[in-house]
C-alpha cells in the first residue's frame, strides 16, 4: 500500500514498521501482543512519544465491526481505573491490511488476564478471594459506569484483567472495539441477550452486566463454564424453562455465602434482579431479602409444537420462532392457538397483545409471505415482550437494530431484512409492548418513526444509508469510494475523497449516497437542498452542487490542497460553463478557469463557476439579444412584405421619377434651344 | 412646444403584419384624389386656349397640333394623377420649342405654321421627343424595381447576417428555441 502523507495533523503517518496516531503514539505493527488482544482486535505495542517509558498497547479494530465510539467518549470522561479506557483513538494507515483501520490505544494493565480468551476451564476460585479480588472491584467499576449510563457488556473471564501483578484487583477489559455483547457467550447473556444475534444484542442496561457478573461468579467458583457442552439453543431453552439460576447452577452445589448473591443476580426479570446498591449492601455484610419475581403464568395444559409442550407464553414464543414463518403463521391462524391463548393460558395482557398483533396491518414488499412473517414477529413480541425483535432470520434488540444494519452493510448482506423491520414498524410495536415508563416508549417510537421517514426518503442524504449512520454513531463512512480510508469524522472526509480521486477510484462524481448520508448526519449546516442537487437532471447543477458541498468541507475542515479534486472538477466544468449563453462569456470563463484551477481552492472554483453576478449579467444580455433577434425577424418580414409590394411601389416611384427626369431633360433642351437660337 | 408622442421603436407584437398591411391600404384609399378640382383646371385651360387662339392664333394652332401626344396621353391616362401626360408633356414641349421660337422670332403668321406643319421632320422631331417621354415613363418603373429590389435584398442580407451572428453568439435559443435556463 502506498501510504500518502496527509496534511491533516490529526491523521496518522507511517515510518518503517510503525504507524503514528495523532502525533502521540507510534504503533509497532511488527510487535504484536497476543496476551492483550480482544477477540477481533489484535493488540500491538504502542509507544507514547511524548512520555517515553509508559506502557501502552493498541487494539486495531475489525473494520467489519463498528466500534462503540459513544462508549469511548464516556470512558474518556469517566477516567476509571477499573476498566480499560482508550487513551487515544483514531484511524491509522494500517500497512499490513493495506487500508486504514481504527486504532485504540490503552494503558497496559500491570496484571495479566483472569483467563485466556477461549479458556472455559479455569482454576476454581475460593469464595473469599472471588468476592474480594473480583466481585468487589468489578462492582465498584460498574458503579462508575452506571453513573455514565454505560453498560460494559463484555464481562467474561477472558475480558477481565488485574490492575496489579499480584492479581488482587480485577478490572474490566475492552468494551469498545466491537458492538456490545458481541463476544459474550450465550451463557453470559440474559435470556433476551441469548435470543438475539450476537452483534445485535444492543447496549442494554447495567442489569445485563450484573447478570453476567453472576455467571462470572459461578464460572470462577466451579472452574468451568456453566452449561458447558450444551448448544446455545439448548442453553436458552433451559433458561426459559427452568429459570437462569437453576439452568446455570444445574446439579452443582452453591456455597451458602454466595447463594444469595447468585440468586439475586441471576433473576430473569430485570426489575427483580439485584441492583448495584443491593450488591454493595451485600458486600458490606447486610443480608438481603430476595425479591421474588412474579412467576410466569403457566397453562394447565401445554400447547404442543414439534412434540414440545409449551406451558408459558415465552416458551411458546421460542418454539414458534424455531419454525419457518409460514409454518408458524399456519399455527397462529389455527383454532387451537386461539383457544389455548384465550382459555387455557388465560393471560389477559397476552390475549390483548395478540389481538393487537393480528389487527395491526401488515404490508410487505415480499407479499403474503412477508405479511405472515410480520404477523409472526408481532405475535412473538406479544407472547414474550422483553425478547428481541425476531423477524425472519434476524433477532435483534431494539437498540441493536443499528448494529444489525451496520454489520449487514459492512458484510454486504441483504439490506431488505433490516429495511423491512423498520418498514413494518416492528420496533414501535415492541416498544408499546414493554409497559415501561411511558415517556421512554414514546421517545423510542418517535425515534423509529423518524428513522422510517428517513428510510422512505429516497433523496441523497437519506434512505437506508442515513438510517445506518443515525442509528450507529461511530460507524465509519461505508461509501465504496472511501470505505478503506475509514472516515469516521468529517475532518477525514475530504482527504479520503482526494485520495480516492488520486487513486482513480472516483472518476465522475465524488459524492455517493453513503457520503451524502454521512454528511447529512454529521453536518447540520449543510442544507438538504444542496444534497438534492446531487441527483439533479441538469449535469451542471449536479457538478455545482457537488462542488459547493466539497468547498464547504474544505473551508470547514481542510485540507488546503486538493489538487486531484480540483483537476476532476476542472474536467467536469464544461457543462457548467456551457450554461452561460454568450460564447464570449464561455470563452472568457474557459480561459479564466486555468488560472482558478492553479489556486487549488474548491471555494474559489465554486465561486468562479457559480457566480451569481455573471449569471445575472449573462441572462440580461441574453434577453437583450433575444429582443434584438425578434426585431430582426420583424424587419425581415417587413422587407419580404415590401418585396411583394415592390412592383406597385416601383411603378409609382418610377412614374414620379419619370416626371422629374422629363422635366429636367425638357428644361435642359429648352435652355439649349433658347441659347442656340440666340434668344438668351 | 408640445412634446411629440414617443414613437415606439418596435411595433406591438400583438398586431399581425397582414393587419398592418390592410391598415396601410386603408390609409392610401383615404387620400384625396389628386384630380380634385380637375374640372376647374380644364376650364382654365380652355379659357387659356381660347385666349391664345384670339391673341396668337398661329402659336395656338402649332401648339394644338404639336402637343397632340401630350393631349392623348392626358386623355388615355386614367390614373388619379396623369403621370404619363406629366412625363410626355415637358419633352413634347421641348421638341416643339425650336419651332415655337422659329415662329416667334420670324413672322408670326399662319403660313409659317402651315409650312412647319407640312414638314415631316417637324413632326418627326415633335413625336420623337414625345416618344422619348413615353420611353422614360415606361422605363423608370423597371429601373426603380431593380434599384428597390437591390436595396431590399441588401437589407435582408444584413438582417440575416445579424441573426446568424446572434445565433452564433447566444445559441439557437436566442431565436425563441427551447429555453434551457
Amino acid at each position: 500500500m502506498s501510504v500518502q502523507p496527509q496534511a491533516n495533523p490529526s491523521m496518522s503517518t507511517t515510518s518503517g514498521a510503525t504507524v503514528r496516531l495523532k502525533d502521540r503514539f507510534d504503533i509497532h505493527y511488527d510487535k504484536p501482543l497476543p496476551g492483550l488482544r480482544s477477540p477481533a482486535a489484535p493488540a500491538f505495542v504502542a509507544e507514547d512519544i511524548k512520555t517515553p517509558g509508559t506502557r501502552h498497547f493498541a487494539l486495531i479494530c475489525d473494520p467489519k465491526m463498528p466500534p462503540r465510539l459513544e462508549a469511548v467518549r464516556k470512558l474518556q470522561m469517566l477516567k476509571s481505573y477499573g476498566v480499560l479506557t482508550p487513551v487515544e483513538v483514531g484511524a491509522v494507515d494500517w500497512a499490513p491490511a493495506n487500508r486504514r483501520m481504527f486504532a485504540m490505544v490503552f494503558e497496559q494493565p500491570l496484571g495479566d488476564r483472569l483467563a485466556g480468551p477461549t479458556d472455559n476451564a479455569i482454576t476454581p476460585w475460593g469464595e473469599e478471594a472471588l468476592v474480594a479480588h473480583v466481585v468487589a472491584p468489578l462492582v465498584q467499576t460498574l458503579l462508575d459506569l452506571d453513573r455514565e449510563m454505560l453498560p460494559h457488556r463484555g464481562i467474561r473471564p477472558g475480558n477481565i484483567f488485574f490492575r496489579d501483578a499480584n492479581r488482587r484487583i480485577a478490572m474490566l477489559g475492552d468494551c469498545v472495539t466491537a458492538p456490545p455483547g458481541l463476544y459474550q457467550s450465550v451463557v453470559y447473556e440474559t435470556i433476551e441477550g441469548g435470543l438475539a444475534q450476537s452483534h445485535t444484542r444492543g447496549s442494554g442496561t447495567t442489569a445485563q452486566d450484573l447478570y453476567a457478573l453472576g455467571v462470572l461468579v459461578l464460572h470462577l467458583l466451579f472452574g468451568k463454564l456453566p452449561c458447558a457442552g450444551q448448544t446455545e439453543e439448548k442453553i436458552v431453552e433451559d433458561k426459559i424453562k427452568r429459570g437462569s439460576f437453576y439452568a446455570l447452577v444445574s446439579e452443582q452445589r452453591v456455597p451458602t455465602g454466595l447463594s444469595e448473591l447468585l440468586r439475586g443476580l441471576l433473576v430473569d426479570d430485570p426489575q427483580a434482579r439485584w441492583r448495584l446498591g443491593d450488591i454493595q449492601m451485600w458486600l458490606d455484610g447486610r443480608r438481603m431479602t430476595l425479591k421474588q419475581p412474579a412467576p410466569a403464568i403457566r397453562a394447565p395444559r401445554g400447547f404442543e409444537i414439534d412434540g414440545e409442550e409449551c406451558e408459558t407464553a415465552r416458551h411458546l414464543a421460542l418454539m414458534l420462532d424455531m419454525q419457518e414463518p409460514e409454518v408458524a403463521g399456519r399455527i397462529l391462524r389455527g383454532p387451537n392457538f386461539e383457544t389455548w391463548i384465550t382459555r387455557t393460558l388465560g393471560d389477559k395482557q397476552v390475549v390483548e397483545a395478540i389481538n393487537t398483533a393480528f389487527s395491526t396491518r401488515s404490508e410487505s414488499a415480499a407479499g403474503t409471505s412477508g405479511q405472515t412473517a410480520q404477523l409472526v414477529s408481532r405475535v412473538l413480541m406479544a407472547l414474550d415482550p422483553p425478547a428481541p425483535i425476531r423477524f425472519r432470520d434476524a433477532a435483534t434488540a431494539v437498540d441493536g437494530i443499528g448494529a444489525l444494519l451496520a454489520v449487514t452493510m459492512l458484510t454486504g448482506g441483504d439490506l431488505m431484512l433490516p429495511s423491512e423491520i423498520l418498514s413494518a414498524r416492528l420496533p414501535q410495536f415492541w416498544s408499546l409492548r414493554q409497559g415501561s415508563a411511558k415517556g421512554e416508549d414514546q421517545a423510542t417510537i418517535r425515534f423509529f418513526d423518524k428513522m422510517l421517514r428517513y428510510l422512505d426518503d429516497k433523496r441523497p442524504g437519506y434512505g437506508i444509508e442515513r438510517v445506518a449512520y443515525e442509528m450507529m454513531p461511530g460507524l465509519h463512512c461505508l461509501s465504496p469510494f472511501i470505505e478503506a480510508r475509514y472516515v469516521e469524522q468529517m475532518r477525514d472526509m475530504l482527504p479520503a475523497i482526494e485520495f480516492a480521486v488520486q487513486a482513480k477510484t472516483i472518476d465522475v462524481s465524488p459524492i455517493d449516497r453513503h457520503i451524502a448520508a454521512f454528511i447529512g448526519v454529521y453536518e447540520n449546516n449543510v442544507d438538504d437542498g444542496l444534497l438534492y442537487t446531487l441527483i439533479h437532471a441538469d449535469p451542471a447543477t449536479r457538478v455545482l452542487g457537488t462542488l459547493q458541498l466539497l468547498a464547504y468541507l474544505q473551508e470547514t475542515y481542510g485540507p488546503p490542497m486538493v489538487p486531484s479534486l480540483i483537476q476532476l472538477f476542472g474536467q467536469q466544468a464544461k457543462p457548467v460553463i456551457e450554461r452561460f449563453r454568450s460564447r464570449y462569456t464561455r470563452a472568457r470563463m474557459q480561459t479564466g478557469l486555468t488560472a482558478i484551477l492553479k489556486e487549488n481552492s474548491l471555494r474559489k472554483l465554486a465561486d468562479y463557476l457559480d457566480s451569481a453576478d455573471e449569471q445575472r449579467k449573462d441572462a440580461q444580455r441574453f434577453q437583450k439579444a433575444r429582443l434584438e433577434y425578434q426585431q430582426t425577424i420583424k424587419q425581415v418580414e417587413k422587407a419580404t412584405q415590401q418585396t411583394g409590394e415592390l412592383m406597385s411601389t416601383a411603378k409609382l416611384a418610377g412614374h414620379s421619377v419619370a416626371v422629374k427626369i422629363a422635366s429636367l431633360i425638357s428644361s435642359a433642351i429648352i435652355g439649349v434651344t433658347l441659347f442656340a437660337m440666340g434668344v438668351l | 412646444m408640445a412634446k411629440l408622442p414617443a414613437i415606439p421603436a418596435i411595433p406591438p407584437q400583438s398586431v399581425p403584419l397582414d393587419a398592418q398591411a390592410r391598415r396601410a391600404v386603408a390609409r392610401r384609399a383615404m387620400r384625396p384624389p389628386s384630380k380634385k378640382g380637375g374640372g376647374f383646371q380644364l376650364f382654365l385651360l380652355g379659357v387659356g386656349v381660347i385666349a391664345l387662339a384670339v391673341f396668337a392664333a398661329p402659336t395656338c394652332v402649332l401648339m394644338v397640333f404639336g402637343m397632340v401626344p401630350s393631349i392623348v396621353a392626358y386623355v388615355v391616362d386614367r390614373g388619379k394623377r396623369p403621370m404619363l401626360a406629366f412625363t410626355i408633356a415637358p419633352l413634347n414641349l421641348a421638341g416643339l420649342m425650336p419651332y415655337l421660337l422659329e415662329l416667334w422670332t420670324g413672322h408670326d403668321q399662319m403660313p409659317t405654321v402651315v409650312h412647319l406643319l407640312t414638314n415631316v421632320y417637324v413632326w418627326l422631331v415633335i413625336y420623337l421627343s414625345a416618344g422619348a417621354g413615353w420611353l422614360v415613363f415606361m422605363g423608370m418603373p423597371q429601373v426603380m424595381t431593380f434599384v428597390l429590389q437591390r436595396s431590399l435584398d441588401g437589407r435582408k442580407e444584413k438582417l440575416k447576417a445579424l441573426q446568424s451572428k446572434l445565433r452564433a453568439d447566444w445559441g439557437p435559443q436566442v431565436g425563441g428555441g427551447e429555453d434551457q435556463i
